[in-house]
């Protein structure tokens, strides 16, 4: 139903279908730099692992995923932490991450049925 | 409301997150054909080139691809040496406020950037730029 006559939905749905393409683009271009963090990481490539974590951290922040903003923010940051501290750390972030993911789809799939 | 004269905006980041907030936050605002947005910086000179840019929203640190060095670029280009330059940055840190300055950029926004502070500076910098054009002609 688009118009009940107090609510034309079709302007909500418009703004629904936003953020369900936000979240589709976030988790593709996330996949990729959470994946490229864990390679740099196996290659103990520690700049290309900050460059990464920096990708990360800013789109983190555009949709306010805030566990994985903080965490990434760490990574890139000037603390010199030592493998064992960053090891811990990129497990973290990958944990976040894909707790982060359950989140999103769950919320994305509301949205698709809601604009149903 | 949608400006009444087109400005040609240049966004460039790596990030289609950051492209698409880009996106949603000036349609309201501005004309869409009018947004060229770039993910890489071959295609953001190809736009600088074929376009008549009227301001640049840059991101300064990119994974592949250097911000700096496309608006150090610009900045010796006869064309686009006078195109506004708005920096965005994941990070407050001293190096690129120290870098903004040498540059002589415009501005400098935090992602995720704030809607109307953007839209208010896209006005401002190409109002100026266009006085500035009126004067020296």
């Amino acid at each position: 139903m688009t118009d009940t006559g107090i609510l034309d939905k079709t302007q909500l749905n418009k703004y629904r279908n936003q953020i369900v393409k936000l979240i589709s683009i976030y988790m593709v271009e996330n996949d990729i730099s959470n994946h490229n963090i864990c390679v740099a990481w196996e290659k103990r490539d520690r700049k290309e692992l900050k460059q990464w974590a920096h990708k990360m951290a800013g789109s983190a922040k555009t949709i306010g995923a805030k566990k994985v903003h903080d965490i990434a923010l760490k990574i890139e940051g000037e603390k010199n932490y030592n493998d064992q501290e960053l090891s811990a750390l990129v497990d973290q972030l990958n944990d976040a991450y894909q707790q982060l993911k359950f989140y999103i789809n769950a919320e994305k799939h509301y949205l698709i049925r809601r604009s149903a | 409301m949608k400006s009444s004269n087109n400005i040609n905006i240049l966004i460039v980041d790596d990030s289609p997150v950051a492209l698409f907030d880009f996106k949603f936050k000036l349609k309201e605002s501005f004309d869409k054909d009018c947004i060229f947005v770039m993910d890489n910086i071959p295609d953001a000179k190809d736009v600088l080139e074929k376009q008549n840019i009227n301001v640049a929203i840059i991101d300064l640190m990119m994974p592949e691809e250097n911000g700096a060095d496309l608006i150090s670029e610009m900045k010796l280009h006869d064309r686009w040496m006078h195109i506004p330059v708005i920096i965005v940055t994941g990070t407050g840190s001293n190096s690129v406020l120290e870098y903004g300055f040498s540059q002589h950029v415009y501005a400098y926004l935090h992602k995720p950037v704030d809607e109307k502070e953007l839209i208010r500076l896209i006005k401002e910098c190409t109002m100026e730029s266009n006085q500035t054009k009126i004067k020296s002609t």
